[in-house]
């Protein structure tokens, strides 16, 4: 049986990423986080008999997390941002973002999309990790990371940066 | 644990490679190998980035936030001086008293007794002021836990210690309700349905799942307890004794007729008996009011009786604190005790100045406890004590509820050995409900009995917790909701679909008006650790509240209000998700217990009275009342049928096992006392055998309790003609001289004989004739009917002395032997 110690080490620095990515801010990620364990903490007893407990404390984050997004109006900065950056010039208009920008541009995906990069990326997370997380099948979780990365290049706030780019 | 490919954060920097630019046309089609680290460089690298600058979390500010939000929900005044714990396993630890909110003070268990004194207001917790929160908290070790529990049981702790814990509200209320799952419930109809000579179990709130009694029938054999402390195994067919073998918990030590016991549990030949022994502390020296601590322990002993001739005892433990109750399902024993913490030493005040000095001592006597204090222990004869719970499985209410331990514990019957997995909350258990899967326990805000009538409560809450079970594992929590008002007793509970429901009334537990609101609550572990009230009908009665019994039927919750329980009520809870107020129906007298039928009837047993005579004849005419009640039509609820007995009394009202429903026959059998005292005072009790199953209440049978046979007396008769001795003793007294060799006691049919004090014998007995043991014994009043018993096939009497067989067909009396039970089970 893993110790609480040990989860919190394991799970802390990924997760305060991934939360970190979907709201934008480090101080309520690291907040958000703080809470989550806390939550599992009061419930090790039975969190820590579960098969994965990371995947509930992520799910609690994940969700608090979620819940912080929505308050927010994070498309606007996404358009403000990518307009104000019209000087490099590389392929891929995501790797023309600094990395506030990559993940402005990822806060700015429907909500599941941005989960499952949040997760992938943000903390690092397999397929079967951010299945058990997130509730969806691994397939799901598949696609939407496919539709995520996809919506990512051919998002309309970067478009005419990368127009601007072109020959 | 997650299993996860070890990511660096340091992993290379991709960003200057060649982006894989994913085009529209591969999205829908997924690579396998697409988690192979190069499916986005520029999303990966800029993730490892986050990671490396993200925010950490740490195991210290975690634990130490948990215990620093439970300071604060105790109260205002508490957060400005309170101390952050810390775990910490690191020499940092002592750095002094701290003085916000975020400093280290001390690892936990070692908490400094000043830093949590200090930390405390000038005035204990006002109980008034608490407001229950519907959330626990476990600790992840010993350490934690007991730095919380030093800390919130120093906040509340009272110049007088935490209070009396009598009997009253300590242990009075508390009941055990029990459920079993649709399958356990079939399983025992099937069962339970043979159609000669079957034996018909204690009469339970729900099929499958056995209750506590002080006797038992399996087979065709009677288990019960004699007055010796026996567990007494007796054939129904001749009313023989088996065997008798001793279940008293070990021996009672000097001065000790302290330990007792009283109920028990049978499957299959294998027998729990569950009794109380209190063991008193040497006077503490110098003390010269020479007072003297006591502990109660709840004892349990196991008997293998497979073979009834030849019972053995397999084990015997003794358990810190006291039985709530016990039930059996699937051959598993599901006990409930609480234990609580009269022991620490808590000082009293002798004068007012004195107060603040009690209090400063007791705070110091509750911060400087130790996880033994407050966790209950266990201890087969002969072993050392081990704790019945570990501190992972202490649930914490984040209202401190109360001083007591209620912990819920699980063992097999079966192998003859108390193999405990237990779970505990601290909290008094103030009423239980246990099932096949799940145990819930309503606590409320703890009050001194002292402060009872002096403080005023608004709004009284009472938190339900819930636990279900699981084979082979300790229970586990399953979340907390919070109802108004209190509940009222172990009908109060029941299911309604898969959710736990309960019906409250308005109003403090030990104040409960006439004329308050009633409710049904249903609620459901939302998974979250919170029970939501998904659905409930509230104030039932219109306002005029007080109910006199509740249960719950098929498709219907009965309840019964008004001061008298005059009305019954009728809740449809066929849509479980929208229970309904339907129908209600008007009676002539209080209602003390409704037993489910067949085809949508109940049956309600109750009472009423009228007076007779006129001048100094008039008196109080109590009568037995029975109703045939039609809960078919919610809306339309009627009494089909009343049949009723003058200057008669039953106990089924607050003693269901005293009713017994044979389902084959349609009886209804219970036992009433005679109330006709005028009449003479040797009138017989009887038992009631009443058809209840053709829309109509009709008298079967009313037996009468015989009389044991007349035996000569076990021991020479004195002649005693003095009239002066006559006058003390009674003319109708006997007294006996047996011989030293006999037992301390005797038993005579017809008497009861209790031994007579050396003192009295040196004054009234002439020297040269005092040898011997000597009783007094007087003519035994009428039997009692305790039980209605069926097994076998043959209905029987169990009274206070004997053991009367019927016919099953004319309820005449076939055959009878003495039996004495314990005194007290049939005083009603």
């Amino acid at each position: 049986m893993v110790e609480f110690a040990e989860l919190v080490e394991i799970e802390s620095r990924g997760l305060a990423a991934a939360v970190t990515a979907i709201v934008g801010d480090r101080h309520r990620a690291e907040e958000i986080v703080q809470e989550a364990f806390e939550r599992c903490y009061r419930r090790w007893w039975r969190v820590s008999r579960l098969d994965r407990p990371g995947a509930w404390v992520r799910r609690v984050a994940i969700n608090e997390a979620i819940s912080v997004s929505r308050r927010h109006a994070t498309e606007l900065r996404v358009m403000q941002r990518v307009g104000t950056m019209p000087d490099r010039a590389p392929a891929d208009p995501l790797a023309g973002l600094d990395d506030e920008g990559v993940w402005a541009a990822v806060r700015a995906l429907p909500r599941d999309q941005a989960v499952v990069i949040a997760l992938r990326y943000g903390a690092d997370l397999g397929i079967d990790d951010i299945a058990a997380t997130t509730g969806a099948t691994p397939a799901a979780v598949k696609s939407l990371l496919h539709r995520a990365r996809a919506a990512l290049r051919r998002d309309p706030a970067l478009v005419p940066y990368v127009n601007a780019e072109e020959p | 644990m997650t299993e996860r490919p070890d990511r660096d954060p340091s992993r290379p920097d991709r960003e200057g490679e060649p982006s894989e630019v994913v085009d529209a046309a591969s999205v829908d089609g997924a690579p396998a190998d697409e988690l192979d680290g190069g499916d986005d460089p520029v999303l990966a690298a800029a993730g490892a980035r986050l990671r490396a600058a993200a925010p950490t979390v740490s195991t210290e500010a975690v634990t130490a936030a948990v215990l620093r939000r439970r300071s604060r929900r105790l109260g205002a005044g508490l957060v400005a001086a309170s101390v952050a714990v810390v775990v910490l396993a690191t020499a940092l630890a002592v750095r002094g008293r701290s003085t916000g909110d975020d400093e280290i003070a001390a690892p936990p268990g070692r908490v400094r007794v000043e830093d949590i004194v200090g930390s405390l207001d000038e005035e204990p917790i006002d109980p008034t002021t608490v407001r229950l929160a519907a959330s626990v908290s476990t600790f992840a070790d010993c350490d934690a836990l007991i730095d919380d529990l030093r800390r919130v049981g120093a906040a509340h702790v009272g110049s007088r210690g935490f209070g009396g814990y009598d009997a009253l509200y300590g242990m009075g209320y508390v009941n055990l309700y029990a459920a079993a799952s649709r399958d356990a419930a079939a399983d025992v109809d099937a069962a339970g349905t043979v159609a000669a000579g079957e034996t018909i179990g204690t009469n339970v709130q729900v099929a499958g799942v056995d209750e506590l009694d002080h006797v038992k029938a399996e087979g065709a054999l009677i288990y019960d307890l004699d007055r010796r402390g026996d567990l007494r195994i007796t054939g129904a067919d001749d009313l023989a004794v088996r065997s008798t073998i001793d279940v008293t918990p070990g021996d009672p030590g000097p001065g000790g007729d302290r330990a007792t016991v009283g109920e028990m549990l049978v499957a299959e030949g294998r027998v729990v008996v569950f009794g109380t022994e209190v063991e008193t502390s040497e006077p503490v020296e110098g003390d010269p009011s020479a007072t003297r601590a006591s502990t109660s322990y709840l004892t349990a002993t196991f008997v293998d009786a497979t073979d009834p001739t030849a019972p053995e005892v397999t084990d015997r433990v003794r358990i810190e604190g006291s039985l709530v109750s016990a039930r059996l399902v699937g051959g598993e024993i599901r006990l409930v005790t609480t234990s609580h913490l009269a022991d620490l030493g808590f000082v009293m005040p002798t004068t007012p100045a004195s107060v603040p000095i009690a209090l400063e001592r007791n705070r110091r006597t509750v911060a400087s406890s130790s996880a033994a204090d407050w966790i209950p222990d266990w201890r087969r004869d002969g072993g050392d004590p081990e704790p019945l719970v570990p501190c992972e499985r202490v649930y914490v209410p984040d209202t401190f509820a109360g001083v007591a331990m209620t912990s819920m514990v699980t063992f097999p019957l079966g192998t003859g050995r108390f193999e405990p997995q237990a779970t505990s909350i601290v909290a008094p258990g103030t009423t239980l409900y246990a099932g096949l899967e799940k145990v819930a326990i309503s606590s409320e805000v703890w009050v001194d009995p002292i402060d009872r009538d002096r403080l005023e409560f608004d709004d009284w809450q009472t938190a339900i917790h819930e636990f279900s079970f699981a084979a082979d594992a300790a229970p586990g929590y399953e979340g907390t909701g919070v109802v108004d008002g209190s509940t009222v007793g172990q009908f109060a509970f029941g299911e309604i679909g898969d959710s736990l429901a309960v019906v409250t009334t308005e109003g403090t537990p030990w104040d409960q008006g006439g004329e308050v609101a009633v409710d049904l609550s249903v609620l459901t572990p939302d998974g979250d650790g919170s029970l939501t009230a998904v659905a409930s009908v509230d104030d039932l009665a219109g306002g005029r509240g007080a109910v006199a019994a509740v249960r719950f039927v098929e498709g219907r919750v009965l309840v019964s209000t008004g001061l008298f329980g005059r009305e019954v009520h009728v809740i449809d809870v066929t849509d479980p998700a929208a229970p309904r107020r339907a129908g209600s129906v008007t009676v002539p007298g209080q209602i003390g217990y409704f037993h489910p039928l067949p085809d949508g009837r109940a049956l309600m047993v109750g009472s009423r009275s009228d007076t007779v005579g006129t001048g100094d004849d008039r008196r109080s005419r109590p009568w037995v009342q029975v109703h045939l009640l039609d809960v078919s039509d919610a809306d339309a609820p009627h009494v089909l049928s009343t049949w009723e007995r003058p200057w008669a009394a039953d106990a089924v009202g607050y003693d269901h096992h005293a009713f017994t429903y044979w389902p084959d026959r349609g009886l209804a059998m219970w036992g009433v006392t005679d109330q006709n005292w005028a009449a003479g005072n040797d009138r017989p009790n009887h038992a009631l055998v009443l058809g209840v199953g053709d829309g109509a209440v009709a008298e079967v049978a009313v037996p009468e309790a015989s009389r044991p046979n007349e035996v000569a007396a076990p021991c020479p008769v004195v002649e005693v003609t003095d009239p002066e001795i006559l006058d003390v003793i009674g003319r109708d007294a006997v007294v006996l001289r047996c011989a030293d060799a006999d037992p301390a006691e005797v038993e005579w049919p017809r008497y009861e004989c209790g031994s007579v004090g050396r003192d009295w014998i040196d004054r009234y007995v002439p020297e040269g004739e005092r040898d011997g043991t000597w009783f007094l014994c007087h003519r035994a009043s009428r039997p009692t009917v305790s039980r209605v018993l069926v097994v076998a096939g043959r209905p029987m009497l169990l009274t206070d002395q004997t053991l009367e067989a019927l016919d099953p067909d004319t309820f005449a009396s076939t055959a009878i032997a003495y039996h004495p039970s314990p005194m007290g089970w049939s005083g009603y």
